[in-house]
């Protein structure tokens, strides 16, 4: 219950963050409570667009979100100039790469400041990989080379470099993925994690109301079903959850029912604060030595129902989620044994 | 026997990233991976550190600008800041002993002018969305541009650096 409501005031302090001009938030000893949970988050700095606002007193707390604020400008401000010489290096070898998530998600924000640009994320076709690789070595930032776009993959790549947009980094032109492929990938990568992340859901609802004149949504709900579902899922989420716009959205997007389930679920994950999310456990091969620490690992590897839903290709209804949970275990269990 | 002037501060401009944000001047230090957060005084002795004017001069021309007192004095004090922080090419004499008096009403002028230098804390790896594993991380030779700072994922609060390590780079605070 704590969790939950911990959740609820995260997502009560990041509500219409990602806006040019969002409204004042009075700060107050419950905020400071949830700072460390919006700085892990990765939403700090977005907290700090709504509470500097209020022109709040100076405290410890509070420098924790302004940091958050300048480091993110600062890390944007690195990234741009890597991605000028990533787009430079990668022209040079002929390699067609695509941007997304991370920095390109950052231009979704009215500052760059707003947003942590996080690593890297670079998609090129699976057989330009180890070229990639290769020209990438001497970049001195984080870079995450992904073979294809696995959440974009039931569409061919030459379509999404057709319907690619262009974007400035540093004086130089570097593709992104186009408005409508990105609101999707955004979408599904944040359920494949289990929206662990307030961020991530800050993401989709940018992106949704930076849909103008022209964004195609019949292309976000195009492709396959139960993926295009899964996006008007987290569509919905953002607007249940984060207050986000669906002005310009499909009735059949607006109308989708949320199952019961999921907006709890979600709240409950960002109000832990002992949630060890995916990308940041100790390999498992690392505790297999000593059965308690193997024991413990598993229970914290116990696949939350978003996460669960999604790669097993289920549905997201209102039935139970236990056995989609345990299904998902068992495809775990099924890679690790074979790797 | 008179004493040798020291040389005048000159800026240090190479492997540094700036970015004005607001009356904020912020710093990334691409070299030791820090950033700095300079106030709009602190950045204004920061660009005017040319190599060739000294701090009496500094004090004139800020004080001219800000149409207020800047003694020499408190801009030794921004210098002595901008040098802890790396942002100057040379390192300074010390700041001549002073009684406690004094050096307190040199701070008050400091404070008074909003001369700050702060150092920005990375913001916990939480922020970050993926992290390196040590044995990945150690896994790059010191200096490797890779070793950027990434969290670690199997220590906490540590981050994938060349900065204090031996031969490869290495988790460090």
């Amino acid at each position: 219950m704590r969790r939950l409501s911990a959740g609820r005031g995260i997502a009560g302090v990041v509500a219409g963050a990602w806006r040019a001009e969002p409204s004042p938030l009075p700060w107050s000893e419950e905020f400071a409570a949830l700072v460390p949970l919006l700085v892990r988050g990765g939403v700090g700095a977005l907290a700090w667009q709504r509470i500097r606002r209020s022109e709040p007193a100076p405290s410890s707390r509070l420098r924790e979100l302004q940091d958050a604020y300048r480091f993110n400008a600062l890390q944007a401000a690195v990234h741009r100039r890597a991605l000028r010489d990533v787009a430079v290096a990668l022209q040079a070898a002929g390699i067609a790469a695509l941007l997304g998530k991370g920095w390109a998600a950052a231009c979704l924000y009215p500052e760059p400041g707003l947003r942590p640009p996080g690593d890297i994320d670079l998609y090129v076709p699976g057989g330009d990989v180890p070229a990639a690789r290769a020209v990438l070595e001497d970049v001195p930032v984080a870079i995450d080379l992904h073979a294809g776009a696995a959440e974009l993959d039931d569409r061919p790549w030459d379509d999404l470099i057709e319907h690619s947009d262009g974007i400035a980094a540093d004086g130089v032109e570097i593709r992104t993925f186009g408005r409508e492929d990105h609101l999707r990938l955004l979408a599904l990568h944040m359920l494949r994690h289990g929206a662990w992340r307030p961020l991530w859901l800050c993401d989709v609802a940018a992106a949704v109301e930076s849909a103008s004149d022209g964004f195609d949504w019949d292309r976000v709900r195009g492709g396959d079903r139960r993926r295009a579902d899964a996006v008007a899922c987290a569509v919905r989420l953002a607007q249940e959850i984060l207050g986000a716009r669906l002005d310009g959205a499909p009735a059949a997007v607006r109308s989708r029912r949320l199952p019961g389930w999921i907006a709890p679920a979600v709240l409950q994950q960002w109000g832990d604060p002992r949630l060890e999310p995916q990308s940041r456990r100790r390999p498992f091969a690392a505790d297999l030595a000593r059965p308690a620490a193997a024991l413990a690992a598993l229970v914290r590897r116990w696949p939350n129902p978003v996460e669960a839903t999604l790669n097993v290709r289920a549905p997201f209804n209102d039935a139970p989620r236990l056995p989609f949970q345990l299904l998902e275990c068992v495809r775990r269990t099924a890679r690790f044994a074979l790797r | 026997m008179s004493e040798s002037r020291p040389k005048p501060p000159r800026a240090r401009r190479r492997d540094l990233v700036v970015e004005q944000v607001a009356d904020e001047t912020l710093v990334y230090d691409l070299e030791r991976h820090r950033a700095h957060c300079l106030s709009a005084t602190a950045a204004w002795v920061w660009r005017h550190c040319d190599g060739a004017t000294d701090a009496a001069a500094l004090a004139a021309r800020l004080g001219r600008t800000l149409g207020r007192d800047a003694d020499e004095e408190v801009v030794r004090v921004a210098l002595h800041r901008l040098a802890r922080a790396r942002l100057l090419e040379d390192p300074l004499p010390p700041l001549r002993a002073r009684s406690l008096r004094s050096r307190r009403e040199a701070l008050k002028r400091v404070a008074l002018l909003g001369i700050s230098v702060l150092s920005i804390a990375a913001p916990a790896a939480g922020q970050a969305a993926t992290c390196i594993t040590r044995a990945a991380c150690e896994a790059f030779p010191n200096g490797n541009p890779r070793c950027t700072g990434q969290p670690c994922c199997d220590v906490a609060g540590k981050f994938c650096r060349s900065q204090g390590c031996g031969q490869t780079c290495c988790c460090h605070v």
